[in-house]
Order: structure tokens, then sequence, then C-alpha cells
């Protein structure tokens, strides 16, 4: 028997001229003690379908149904309110944002409680605790006078689902629960959903753009693409055996192709970037520690890790934009000039950016001609009779007509945004392009595009490129060697091929295990990975995965591993280290050792 | 031009251009087609009520109203727009740096701001009339001393916002030099901010003003403002309070205007920027 049973909800929005149907005549089932996922691309009304689940759709919004049944009672109008909170609740996508900065995670539990249950405060507590220890905080208690800002991002998460279990709702809907958040911690909070479900009955509605996540915790799945529900049915039958067109096109994209390289030639690679014991730390944290890395000509150099590494501040420093503490960033032999403020940089404008987020890349109040025209001039790359030329070559190099010059960044879609940001770093004609998360705010069928036209603009011109991404998928056919970041260390290098074959170091092996495949069977199989969650004590000289690592010996805790090298690959462990070496012949080629 | 006909199409901003324009024109047009000169007395028409001739009628020194009422609209206008863009083009400049540099340099300059907005506005403007005598170029100067401090915050905090972002980031490394980052990349996208906050400025600066000449230190007799036209009519209220009534209904009405066009600036930008 169905919990929810939604029967032909439309949702429009009303403009002062025109209404827009966001959801179309949709009806779908959710049962209890499951979870039923809905998948589609951004745009396509799931958020504004769970909001109207919710009644929390603006003022401008028309909902229109026959009925929405939860258990045996109609609650479609006016008892929504009613059941919101009691038995409907929900987990949105950036848990920060709506615990409360003001109060204790603990109070904001116990004050759901009590909301919605008649007891005494210290009753409240008692239920509030139980919650916490529910989604996994350990010891419970401790983490009741917690602030959110105290706690990382998949803790609030943890918080949230517990605030959102506090009235025991008969549905959760959880919209887009992991998509802020890591790998690692992605894999923790859906188990934590699969637990909860087990455990509680509850059903949950999990709302998601990735299929991986789909296919490791959802039984039931909807497909939505343009407000329509156009398949639905169990996990297995839709992932192996899509009808659908649209369904099997995300299924496609969503596996990752090999893809053709650039592949070097071999003899002397010339080194176009070189970084020696780079070091810079914002007030008393490190973020970036002493990493020493080379990116030779033409060849693309991925750098993986999880949000907050120093990926980004690396990238920065690479650019001048920042200036390191300590160490050596070479461009070319010579070291790169810190771009100042108000200073002009004299020459490097052949190290190029593009950023992750298209939206904040371009400036709203220029056209496209505008920005490409100031790049060029202020670059002094180009004589003023030459501009127009150059514009429409570079759009057209990035996939985009000579006429979309004139028009302003808002008419155009994310990706189109995204290829704009190219044609700016590429209209200076760079020798080394830094891509920081070039995709990560994109659709998946977007992606790949992007991602092409990168692969398509490094095979014509061989400039080199430094490609950054907390997914270690979108690097692992896209570039010729890598480098894994762990809290501002580097920790493992060497060629992608061969890395993401065999991982050296333990932390490579946890964060390519991470990576959720699109396939039920699999997906499931696979075990989260266990993280302690409070950090151990450790301090300055250990190894910085010491505390996650499985194989943790006396020394990591008291050293912290140098950079041993092998042929082309290079690792930061102890289990590579001289000492280990004395036991192996001399003749031992060095392999994985875990 | 894409924005102008957007702001036309608001209803606010379209009364409050309606008002605008109309004022203008009356307010150039009045005192070179009358016949009645605005500062000329004439004995004979001492104090007369509303007729065709004489629409607002005549004060006690036999001046006719309606020319005084919109010579001097005239000159609370040119005192309010030309106070209120000095400061704002004061305001921008120093916020834009303030923000960018960032800092020591923004640390000094904000306290800076601070000490000027410590005394009270009124202060200075009085405190420069008395030294340079009450003329049309020393109220201005008056209000622009601490007028522009509003904008400059305003601008900065809008500057040091933008400044982060990517787009400001990539144009660094462009090669560009901070004055054209600043000019070209980040006020232009303050745009519709600054003109808001200019429109707001006008009415603060012509209400400065008539609040000034009412008290009697602004514009000096004969020339008139508005507020002057209030201050002579005053001793007289209770026995002619049409007076009194027409100078200030069209005060309000001008400073409405401004505000009415403000308002519906604001309206229509926030919803360019809500997409």
């Amino acid at each position: 028997m169905a919990l929810l049973q939604v029967e032909n909800l439309s949702v429009t929005y009303k403009n002062q001229s025109a209404g827009h149907e966001v959801v179309k005549r949709v009806s779908f089932h959710a049962e209890a003690g499951k979870i039923t996922g809905i998948v589609g691309e951004s745009g396509c009304g799931k958020t504004t379908l769970m909001r109207a689940l919710m009644g929390l759709l603006p003022a401008n919004a028309e909902v229109e149904c026959d009925r929405i049944l939860l258990g045996e009672k109609d609650i479609y109008g006016s008892q929504m309110e009613q059941v919101r909170g009691s038995q409907i609740s929900m987990i949105f996508q950036e848990p920060s944002v709506y615990l409360d900065d003001a109060l204790t995670i603990g109070r904001q539990i116990a004050d759901t409680v009590r909301a919605h249950n008649k007891c005494t405060v210290r009753e409240a507590r008692r239920r509030a605790e139980e919650l916490l220890d529910l989604v996994g905080f350990s010891p419970a208690g401790d983490f009741m006078k917690k602030y959110s800002f105290e706690l990382s991002g998949g803790m609030c998460q943890r918080a949230a689902i517990a605030m959102a279990l506090a009235c025991q709702p008969k549905l959760l809907i959880a919209d887009e629960p992991t998509t802020a958040l890591d790998a690692l911690v992605q894999g923790q909070i859906l188990g934590l959903l699969r637990r909860i479900v087990k455990e509680t009955g509850t059903a949950i509605l999990l709302v998601s753009h990735d299929l991986g996540v789909i296919a490791s915790v959802c039984s039931r799945v909807l497909v939505m693409q343009q407000g329509e529900i156009v398949e639905e049915g169990q996990v297995e039958d839709v992932f192996y055996l899509p009808e659908h067109s649209y369904t099997k096109e995300l299924i496609s994209l969503s596996v990752r192709k090999r893809h053709a390289r650039f592949e070097r030639e071999d003899g002397e690679w010339k080194n176009i970037l070189e970084l020696n014991h780079v070091t810079k730390t914002f007030g008393v944290q490190e973020a970036v520690k002493e990493v020493s890395l080379s990116i030779h000509e033409g060849e693309i150099f991925g750098l993986a890790g999880e949000s907050g590494c120093g990926k980004t501040t690396l990238a920065k420093m690479v650019t001048g934009l920042i200036k390191p503490d300590a160490g050596q960033i070479l461009y070319d032999g010579n070291e790169v000039e810190v771009i100042g403020k108000w200073k002009k940089r004299r020459g490097q404008a052949g190290i190029q950016m593009v950023f992750q987020s298209p939206a904040s890349a371009l400036n709203p109040a220029l056209t496209v001609r505008g920005m490409l025209e100031d790049a060029l001039l202020a670059s002094k790359e180009a004589r003023k009779d030459e501009v127009d030329g150059q514009v429409c070559r570079v759009l057209e190099q990035v996939g985009l007509k000579g006429e979309d010059a004139d028009k302003y960044p808002h008419e155009f879609s994310g990706g189109q945004k995204q290829r704009l940001v190219l044609a700016r770093a590429l209209i200076l004609r760079p020798r080394l392009l830094i891509c920081d998360e070039p995709v990560s705010a994109l659709d998946i069928s977007i992606q790949e595009q992007i991602l092409d036209l990168l692969t398509e603009v490094q095979n014509q011109t061989k400039i080199a490129g430094l490609l950054i991404s907390h997914d270690l998928d979108v690097i692992k056919y896209r570039s010729n060697r890598v480098g894994i970041m762990y809290q501002g260390h580097l920790v493992e290098s060497g060629p992608t091929e061969e890395v993401c074959r065999l991982p050296w170091h333990p932390y490579t092996k946890v964060l390519l295990e991470s990576v959720l495949t699109p396939d039920p069977f699999r997906a499931r199989k696979r075990k989260p990975v266990s993280r302690i969650q409070s950090k151990l004590e450790g301090g300055q000289n250990q190894c910085p995965f010491a505390p996650y690592c499985g194989y943790v010996r006396e020394c990591c805790k008291r050293l912290r591993p140098q950079m041993y090298r092998f042929g082309e690959r290079e690792v930061a462990c102890f289990l590579y280290s001289q000492e280990q070496g004395k036991l192996r012949s001399s003749g031992y080629i060095m392999g994985s050792q875990i | 031009m894409r924005q102008m006909s957007k702001f036309w199409k608001n209803k606010y901003c379209r009364a409050g251009i309606s008002i605008l324009v109309l004022f203008i024109l009356l307010a150039v047009c009045v005192p070179l087609v009358s016949s009645f000169s605005p500062t000329e007395q004439n004995v004979a028409l001492q104090n007369l009520g509303s007729s065709p001739a004489h629409p607002f009628g005549t004060d006690k020194f036999g001046r006719d109203i309606f020319v005084r009422v919109w010579y001097g609209a005239g000159i609370s206008l040119l005192v309010g727009v030309l106070g209120a863009v000095i400061c704002a083009l004061i305001g921008v400049c120093y916020g834009g740096i303030s923000g960018y540099a960032g800092k020591k340099t923004d640390l000094i300059l904000m306290r800076i701001v601070d000490i000027i907005d410590a005394v009270p506005s009124l202060l200075y403007v009085i405190l420069i009339m008395l030294v340079l005598g009450a003329s049309v170029g020393s109220v201005i100067l008056g209000i622009c001393i601490s007028g522009w401090t509003k904008m400059a915050r305003v601008v900065r905090g809008e500057v040091k916002r933008l400044e982060q972002m990517d787009f400001a980031l990539a144009a660094r490394l462009t090669g560009a030099g901070g004055g054209h980052i600043l000019w070209k990349h980040l006020l232009p996208c303050v745009q519709g901010t600054i003109l808001v906050n200019l429109t707001f400025l006008v009415p603060e600066a012509i209400f400065t003003e008539a609040f000034l000449s009412f008290l009697g230190v602004g514009i000096a007799a004969p020339a008139a403002s508005l507020g002057t036209l209030i201050r002579e009519a005053k001793n007289q209220m209770r026995i002619y309070p049409g007076q009194m009534l027409w100078p200030m209904l069209v005060l309000c009405m001008l400073i409405l205007a401004f505000y009415l066009i403000a308002a519906g600036m604001e309206q229509e930008i926030g919803k360019i920027q809500e997409g």
C-alpha cells in the first residue's frame, strides 16, 4: 500500500502577463520504508514539485491537483498546514543556511520536538539526544551544545536530518541532500538515509540530479523532464533497461567515456610550470602546505581532492592572484609575478583561468564584445584594428557565433556562459590554462560538452592545462598526469591512468572508491567509507591522513612523510619509505602496497 | 536606453517624470513669458487674491506669486540637481576607491567619512553661509560638504562585494590596472544603485535648501527659492494663507515627483536583478 499518492498535480507560475507551467499533471506514489528517487536536470521542476507537496511555494504559484493522499487522508488544500512538519518534513541542499547560527543544534532539535509533542523541556532534550545519536553523532551529549558553524558540512546535514526526524514524519523529502557535500561525506549521508528508512519505516523522496546517488539508495525512481514524469519504475528496470529516450541519454552521459587525449611525444619535456615547496596559510589554517609539482608543456595535469583541500588556493597562487607565504612558483623558469590590485602586470598573459561559476565570472554590465575587447586591449596583445577579427575567431573556437558578440551574459544559458569564460581566457592565446572546477556548476549533459570543448581546444593549440576538480571521474579520462591533494598536502602524483588503475596512497584509494556509479547493483555493493567523526588530536608532525587511514602505523603519528619518488610516480606515505625498502631486494619494482 | 524605456513603463516612474517635466517647463517658461517680473515691487497690487491675471495672487510687495513660485522652483531644482550630482560624483569616486583599495586605505578613508558624518550637516551649511554669504553657490557647497558620504558608503559596499567576484579576478589576469577595473568593470555593475541613490539625493538637497531659506540663512531676497517664499508668507499666514499654500504645494509636489521616480526605478532595478 502506497503511503503517498499524488494524482494529476500541476504547478503554474503566474507572471504579470503569462502563466508558466512548471509541473505538468504529475502522478506518482511513494511507499513506506522505501526511498523513492526523483531524477532530472536542473530546471525540470523537481524542486517545485517537492515544495508543492510541502505547501511552500511562493504566492505567484498556482497548484492544481486531483488529490494528494497521505495514508488514507487527502491532504490537498487546507489540511496542508496541519501535516507539514508533523507528518511531512524536508531537508534541503545547504544545511548551513537553514540551521540557525544563533542557537545550539540541541536546542533547535528540542524546540522542534516540543513544537509537535506535548512534553517537558527535559524530555525534549532527551529525545533530541536520541535523535542525534540516531544520525551518528557520538557521543551525542557533547554535540547538543554545538553551534552549526562549529560543525562541518556533513555534520550539519546530519543535524538537519535529526531535526527533520524530530516529529517522526511519515514522509521525508530530501532535496539534493548531498549535492553540497564531498564524495566521501556523501557516501555517509546516503548510508544514513538508508538506515533511517530501515529503522523508522519512514518513506523518503530523494531528489537528485546525480544518477549515482539514486542508484545507490533508491528502490524506485521517477525520471522528470520539463515538468513531466517520463519514466518510472524499479531502479533496476529503469537503469538497466531504460525505455524513454531521455532516460537513456541521461544514463549514457553519466558514465564518463574514455576519451582520446592529446598524447605527448616521448623524450625531453620542458616544464612550463614548476612549484617548489609552496605554502600558504590563512590565519592559523594551512591552505596549501609544501606542495611541489611540475606541469610539462602541452600536457593536462589534473588536480583532485575534496573541497577545502587547497586546490583553488593553489590555482590562485599559480596565476599570481595570491602571494605564496613560502616556496617558489616558476613559470617558464621565471618566478610568477604577483598581481597587485592597482599595478598593471607586465607579462604573463600566458597564464589564464577558467572559473567554477560562470554566473560570477562574467560581468553582467558588459557585452560579450566589450568583455573580449577589454581583455585584448588591457593585455596589449592586439592592435585596435585587429580586435574585431580576434573576437569572431575566438567565439567560433568555443562554438558560439559571431553575432553573439553584442549580447549580454544573461542572454546565454549556463553552458554557453562557460564557453564565454573560456573564450575570454583563450583570446589572449595563453600557454597555460587553469580550469578551476570548470563543470561542477553545470548539468551533466552540458558537462560533457564543455569537457569535450576543453579537450578539443587543447588538441588544437597544444597549450598546457591544470584541470582542477573534486570529482576524480572528471579528471580520469581528461588528463595526462594527476595530483591528489589532501588537506593542503599533495599526497600522490603520477600518470593518470596508472594512478586511477592502481592507487598507491590510501587516500587516493578512498577517493576513487567514493565515486558513485549509476549502476544499482554495483553502487549498492559498495561499502560506505567509514571515517571517524571527530578529528584526532594529532599535532603538526603527523601524516595528515593518519586519523582516517586503515594502514596507519606508529611512525605515521610521529612524522610527516616526505614524497617518495619511483619513476614517474610520487607518493607521500611511509608504506613506500626507505625503511620499508631495506626489506626489498635491489631489483624490486615498486608496486602498490595497499 | 533599454533601461530608460523600462522605467517609463513603471507607473510610479511615469507619474514622477510627468510631474517633473511639467514643473521644469513651467520653471523655465513662466519667468520668461510672463509680463510680471519676479522681483519688481508694485504697491498697487498688494496682497491680491487669485484671479486670471494673477493665478496665485500677489504678495505684500505686489509681486505676482505665480511668477515668483516658478522662478523659485527653478532655483530649488538647480540647487537640488546640481548639489546631488556633485555629491554623487564625489561619493562614487571616493567609495569606489575605498572599496577597491581595501585594508588600510579603506580603513583611513572610511574613518574620515565617519568624522564628517559625526558633525551635524546643517552646521556645515550654516557656517558656510555665514562665511561666504547667502547665494546659490554657497548653498550647493554647503550641501555637498557632507552630502556625499551616504553615496560613498553604498558604493564602497557594492564595490567591496563585486571586487571579490571572479570577473574582477579575470580582469586582473588580463593585465588591466586598478583604475581601469574600477571604472570599466565594477562601477557599471553598480550603476542602478547609484542612479537610485542619486534620485534620492535630489529631493534631500531641495529640502535642505528650502529649510535653510525658510530659516533665513539660504537664498537671500530679492532672489527667491520656494523656502524664501514660504518664509515671506509666514508673517501674514493667518490673513493670507494662500500666499503660503502655493509655494508649499509646489515644493511638496517637486519632492514627491523625485521620490516617485526613485521608488519606481528601485522596483525596476530589483526586477532586473532578480532576472
